[in-house]
């Protein structure tokens, strides 16, 4: 059976045996077809005890809230480690196509012993890695207690929740009974009008709360709360006392991180609650990527590719005012760049073309407080479509646009080259003001004058190249503002030569590539540019996730002094770039 | 007639055997053979050279059920035709001659629904071996070359069969060796499943309906074996 041994040959953990194993092996597979749509295993089916290899077409696993968790695609193994352990599948699985499947005993030699073929991360299957995460303990997951009186009330557990950037609190009952209360179970309570928020949170909780002791394992954690269908499991010490809580989202494993897979589930979602459930893993999906230390641009696409998704989809979901002509949604700034932080806010901004006012900003207000609901940030700066600042119908938009040409106030000017320049559609079509405005840019001296002393002098920190310069005073004290240190100079000058080269579009780094492409910056300076945007990103993209991961407020502030010394050395060569290419540019404009 | 013959015509008796009962089964549970022929030719003369066989089982390909047996033909294979099936006449010359070469092949079929693609050539070539022992007997099979004009919404050709590897890159399917009577019956196995399962949809469909559907149109059926026993001198 030389073509299934030839197929084996291909895939780990396969590709680790000899030609004689693969054989061997070759002749004592079975094969079976589903149609696409058919259940191929169902949740707490006992393991088919062979290993289960998509030959043709794909495979879905469903995870217990009916959403899309995982894919298995030709030549990767369903749930491998479920057929080594003998366990029950904790999964369905359906076909998404028409599928042709390998059924594969698995030879000894890949039973259990040397798994060298399945451990390094880099050939796992994905279920395999599923369990590779598993195998955590559950207590290098959990996220800190809060415990409120069974008596407190609703309104006041869900202020310190979200105070603390919980989903869940524990209830303490006065016969020392523990209960659970969830978020989406508060929500679901108040919204119903069932009880009022005065009420005390020991008549939601759910009691008593499942727990699972300290030294469970992340998949043993994880198998509960699919089996029980839960999101929130109690991490209880030897002597039963709460101790943490791990959520589903949180053991989880890289798979279900997958952002494609994400964003897969982002476009079924059918209801607003699906759209919530489907993005709770958006945030884990990114954190995952930059933990494994895939390139910062990279991330920044994917990331801006499934936050589009879910705006997209939230328009979609909330009724829209009668018109002619759909709105155009846009997202701003560094989502617009495709170039997002792991913390980055959602900045939108909406153009109309008929219709009242006020119903765009009430639509507006609806589908920003949905994508709120899915977890992301709107702007804080206020840079969002239900701010009427940012929601004009096209006639208002060219008239802002117009006017902003035509003053010479820094702010206007600025206002105006993000607006233009670092804007994108998300659905709608395109907002022909703000791409005209693009053409017309480099034609409006004023303009491009104040942008241009703008963008030359927004230096690093002085002082920067002897040492690190931070805020002396207020709540970022003894921090450094990497974000206006060494990414707002880079993006700012690379949106002033894209605005000069006529084409927007594109992150920094392409921007830059096209101002060295038109002879605006030497090859030299666009390298220097592009080192030192990367190495600012990485850096504070590491520092966000770090921030993510503590339950903190991800911010464009970091210590200098938690910086390791390799990072301290790169981020002061990175600044000294910026500086020698802002000081360069000044010297070749000044003189024009 | 070997004990294996013997064994396999004990699947027709009075149209109550094993063979019979599984044309009343939905197809998914049903046992089914799935065979290939490799031969000299399509020939009055022509004779069996290689064989390949596995078995379908609920619906499910069973590797392990898989024979390949080789059959020293009275008549070496011409050039041209080695050319096709890459067997030469040395390799054959120490392989078993008729009947007791088919053994495992009789074994491998006994009690099963027969499958082939063009499957004329393998019920031909059978009831020809058969009657070489004095045996005639309707052999129930599925054709996965007549089943294709219906998966496709193809109006039927008279005058040519779809080939085999053709059919399964249609389908997405894996083309296994090509001319090795293993390999093509593992590649008419795979395209069984794929046209029986489509024609299913969510209904059981009784194996009985699919041979049905292969057997009437079978026009080729004029090819008829040669009343002659092997044992006789030609």
């Amino acid at each position: 059976m030389k073509e299934i041994a030839d197929f084996l040959e291909a895939y780990p953990p396969f590709s680790d045996l000899d030609r004689e194993e693969l054989e061997q092996l070759a002749v004592v597979i079975d094969a079976k077809y589903h149609l696409a749509g058919d259940l191929v295993v169902e949740v707490g089916q006992p393991s088919l005890g062979v290993a289960v290899m998509v030959r043709v077409g794909r495979l879905e696993v469903i995870g217990p809230a009916g959403t899309v968790v995982d894919e298995v695609d030709p030549g990767d193994l369903l749930a491998l480690e479920t057929v080594r352990a003998g366990r029950q599948y904790a999964h369905a699985v359906k076909a998404a196509e028409d599928t042709l499947l390998y059924l594969v005993p698995l030879p000894d030699t890949l039973r259990e012993g040397n798994l060298a073929p399945v451990s390094t991360s880099s050939q796992l299957t994905r279920p395999e890695r599923l369990f590779d995460a598993a195998q955590g303990k559950v207590t290098d997951s959990m996220r800190p207690v809060i415990i409120h009186p069974a008596n407190t009330s609703i309104a006041d557990v869900a202020t310190a929740m979200t105070a603390s950037r919980t989903s869940c609190s524990l209830v303490s009952a006065p016969d020392g009974g523990l209960g659970v209360i969830t978020d989406s179970e508060l929500r679901r309570q108040v919204a119903t009008g069932k009880v009022p928020v005065t009420a005390a949170v020991g008549t939601i909780a759910s009691f008593p709360a499942r727990t699972i002791t300290c030294d469970a394992l992340l998949g043993d954690a994880y198998l509960a709360m699919v089996e029980a269908s839960i999101h929130h499991l109690v991490v209880v010490d030897l002597q039963s006392r709460p101790v943490g809580v791990v959520r589903v989202v949180d053991v989880a494993s890289a798979e279900l991180r997958d952002p494609l897979v994400v964003r897969g589930a982002v476009e079924r979602a059918q209801t607003p609650d699906e759209l919530v459930e489907a993005s709770a893993l958006v945030s884990p999906s990114i954190i995952e990527l930059v933990t494994r230390g895939l390139p910062i641009e990279y991330i920044g696409r994917l990331q801006s590719g499934v936050v589009g998704a879910i705006l997209r989809r939230a328009v979609a979901l909330v009724p829209a005012p009668q018109a002619s002509r759909e709105a155009t949604w846009l997202v701003q700034g560094s989502l617009a760049r495709r170039e997002p932080l792991p913390g980055s806010d959602v900045d939108t901004a909406l153009c109309w073309y008929d219709g009242d006012p006020g119903d765009y900003l009430a639509h507006a207000s609806r589908v920003l407080r949905l994508v709120e609901r899915t977890g992301l940030a709107t702007c804080d700066r206020g840079a969002n479509a239900d701010n009427s600042l940012f929601n004009r119908s096209e006639d208002q938009w060219r008239q802002a646009v117009a006017s902003w040409f035509d003053n010479d106030e820094e702010a206007g000017a600025l206002a105006l080259a993000s607006i233009v320049a670092d804007s994108r559609p998300v659905c709608g079509g395109q907002a022909s003001p703000l791409v005209d405005a693009v053409s017309e840019a480099v034609s409006h001296e004023l303009f491009m004058a104040v942008l241009t002393r703008h963008t030359l002098t927004r230096r690093p920190p002085l002082g920067f190249v002897r040492d690190f310069v931070v805020h002396q005073s207020g709540e970022h004290r003894g921090h450094l503002d990497l974000k206006k240190g060494g990414l707002v100079p880079v993006s700012s000058l690379a949106r002033w030569l894209a605005l000069r080269a006529g084409d927007v579009t594109g992150s920094t780094l392409e921007r830059l590539d096209r101002g060295a492409a038109a002879g605006l910056i030497t090859d030299d300076e666009r390298d220097m540019l592009a080192g030192a945007y990367k190495v600012s990103l990485t850096v504070l993209a590491e520092h966000q996730v770090r921030a993510i991961k503590a339950g903190e407020k991800p911010t464009g502030f970091l210590r200098p002094d938690r910086l390791d010394p390799l990072e301290r050395r790169q981020l002061r060569e990175a600044f000294r770039a910026i500086d020698a290419v802002q000081s360069a540019l000044t010297a070749r404009t000044s003189r024009v | 007639m070997t004990a294996a013959v013997s064994s396999f015509m004990s699947g027709f008796i009075d149209g109550q055997g094993e063979v019979n009962a599984q044309l009343e089964l939905p197809w998914d549970r049903a046992r089914l053979a799935v065979l290939d022929f490799e031969t000299t030719g399509l020939g009055d003369d022509d004779a069996i050279i290689s064989f390949g066989a596995v078995h379908i089982d609920s619906g499910r390909v069973v590797g392990r059920s898989s024979v390949y047996g080789l059959v020293r033909p009275q008549i070496p294979p011409s050039p041209e035709s080695v050319r096709v099936h890459a067997i030469r006449p040395s390799d054959l010359r120490n392989a078993p001659g008729l009947p007791e070469a088919l053994d495992p092949l009789f074994v491998a079929l006994t009690g099963r629904v027969l499958v082939a693609h063009a499957a004329w050539v393998e019920t031909g070539f059978l009831d020809r071996v058969l009657l070489g022992c004095g045996l005639s007997v309707h052999m129930p099979a599925v054709d996965t070359a007549e089943l294709t004009w219906d998966h496709f919404a193809v109006r039927r050709d008279p005058h040519r069969s779809p080939g085999l590897e053709t059919v399964a890159t249609r389908l997405g399917l894996p083309i296994f060796t090509p001319h090795h009577a293993l390999g093509d019956a593992w590649t008419t196995a795979l395209i069984f499943l794929v046209m029986a399962r489509h024609r299913a949809q969510d209904r059981p469909l009784p194996l009985r309906d699919l041979v049905a559907a292969s057997a009437p149109r079978n026009p080729r059926r004029s090819w008829l074996p040669r009343r002659r026993s092997h044992d006789e001198p030609a």
